[in-house]
């Protein structure tokens, strides 16, 4: 766990806490981060990403409110969600989608866009179904 | 020539001890142009502050001692260790507070949980929980056993005719500062030793080098901490034991009637054990004192020795 990383852009319009909160929901989807994990210390990740005290924890609050982790006084945050099996044929799918969209000289954030906007189609292509 | 061998002897033990932690440093202190900038960057600002620290904790010994030589105050004596830890703990305090902070527009940080157990050696740690526990005590022993006047200490015989005291002894009077600047030393490394694992990482220091550093940082105030404790310890073992071992004796009840009174073989003992000790105890804080940061070698690239 202690090559895992999250980054903050301050120039993003995304709030900070909504970027932090982002990563590292993602991290524990994809397993990265697992059952009992525990997570720094809202002050020194705060102190270590420049961030005032309560943007990291509200990105707490948030992960907390999900149910993605759990605040405790001894142990500190810790991940409670296990993450959910993922196809290996789609994890693959989507190293090789991230793959080539780099390649391809998008940004990080655009390579995401396409990943929304590739749901919302797929969502609105169902909703008529149902 | 007594006094002057008690205070030539530690002042010649701490400059070879002295000597020895920096010929130590130096061999082991890997080469700024080795180090990525801003880890040099880091380690310089650390021994600023280490030096000004440093600087802060001897001229409030200092000023103690004159204090103490114009005033004729044996407690600015006693309490000149722990003012100078604390004063080199609050500037130590002030230098972590004020930790540089990321100002870059993408920042980034590692999910890496870190605790003030893992920043300082549980060596040096049950060092000064020992050492804070004894100094607790020997105070509370001093201020019960102490006379009234809370300098010294009495014996009187059993049948109340003859009455000994002897001074200087630590009773309320001197432990009393003592323990009031103890836990202000205390609560000041404490807070210390809970900024260091919070502090902002050193950008483009790998794991292993960024806990070094802070492995450094709190080392440093943390032996200079125990070392105070040790040291008024060991003070205060040599005051008590110098003091209550010379109690007693023979006195004149009649003409020509003399009678003998000790205080119990166990007050005797103890105060020999005090007295004998308190070398011993003293020295260990010096070379407390000294300690060397265990901080990476040579041979792992990024080193930081104290």
């Amino acid at each position: 766990m202690s090559g895992l990383r999250v980054v903050v852009d301050t120039a993003s319009p995304v709030p900070a806490y909504e970027q932090l909160r982002r990563q590292v929901a993602t991290l524990v989807t994809t397993g990265a981060l697992r059952t009992g994990d525990r997570l720094p210390a809202a002050r020194a990740l705060a102190a270590d990403l420049g961030l005032a005290l309560g943007t990291v924890q509200r990105a707490y609050r948030e992960l907390e409110l999900s149910g993605l982790v759990a605040s405790r006084r001894r142990t500190g945050t810790v991940v409670t969600a296990t993450a959910a099996p993922v196809a290996e044929e789609v994890r693959w799918a989507a190293e090789g989608y991230v793959e080539r969209a780099l390649q391809a000289g998008l940004a990080q954030e655009e390579v995401l866009d396409l990943v929304r906007d590739a749901l919302l189609r797929a969502s609105s292509r169902r909703a008529p179904a149902r | 020539m007594h006094a002057v061998l008690v205070v030539v002897g530690p002042l010649l033990l701490s400059l070879a001890l002295a000597g020895g932690a920096a010929a130590l440093a130096a061999h082991r202190r890997v080469p700024a142009a080795s180090l990525p900038l801003p880890v040099a960057g880091a380690r310089r600002r650390g021994e600023v502050w280490t030096g000004l620290a440093a600087l802060a904790g001897a001229g409030t010994a200092a000023a103690c001692l004159a204090g103490a030589w114009q005033s004729r105050e044996e407690r600015l004596v006693v309490v000149l260790p722990l003012a100078g830890a604390t004063a080199y703990a609050l500037v130590a305090l002030l230098a972590e507070a004020t930790w540089p902070r990321p100002a870059t527009r993408v920042r980034s940080a590692r999910l890496l949980v870190r605790s003030v157990r893992e920043g300082a050696s549980p060596g040096l740690l049950r060092c000064a929980a020992a050492g804070g526990a004894l100094l607790a005590a020997v105070c509370l022993l001093g201020a019960v056993l102490g006379a009234e006047d809370g300098r010294s200490v009495e014996w009187s015989s059993p049948d109340g005719l003859a009455t000994w005291s002897a001074a200087t002894f630590p009773g309320v009077a001197l432990t009393a500062p003592i323990a009031a600047l103890g836990l202000l030393t205390a609560v000041a490394t404490a807070a210390v030793l809970h900024l260091v694992p919070v502090r902002p990482s050193v950008p483009a220091a790998d794991d292993a080098t960024d806990a070094a550093l802070r492995r450094v940082a709190a080392h440093r105030v943390l032996r200079t901490s125990t070392a105070a404790a040790v040291l008024t310890l060991g003070g205060l073992l040599l005051l008590a034991g110098t003091s209550g071992g010379g109690l007693g004796g023979d006195y004149q009840v009649a003409a020509g009637t003399w009678r003998s009174s000790a205080p119990p073989r166990g007050w005797r003992a103890l105060a020999g054990v005090a007295l004998w000790s308190s070398p011993a105890v003293a020295l260990a804080g010096l070379v407390t004192l000294f300690w060397p940061a265990p901080g990476l070698r040579r041979r792992r690239t990024t080193a930081v020795v104290a």
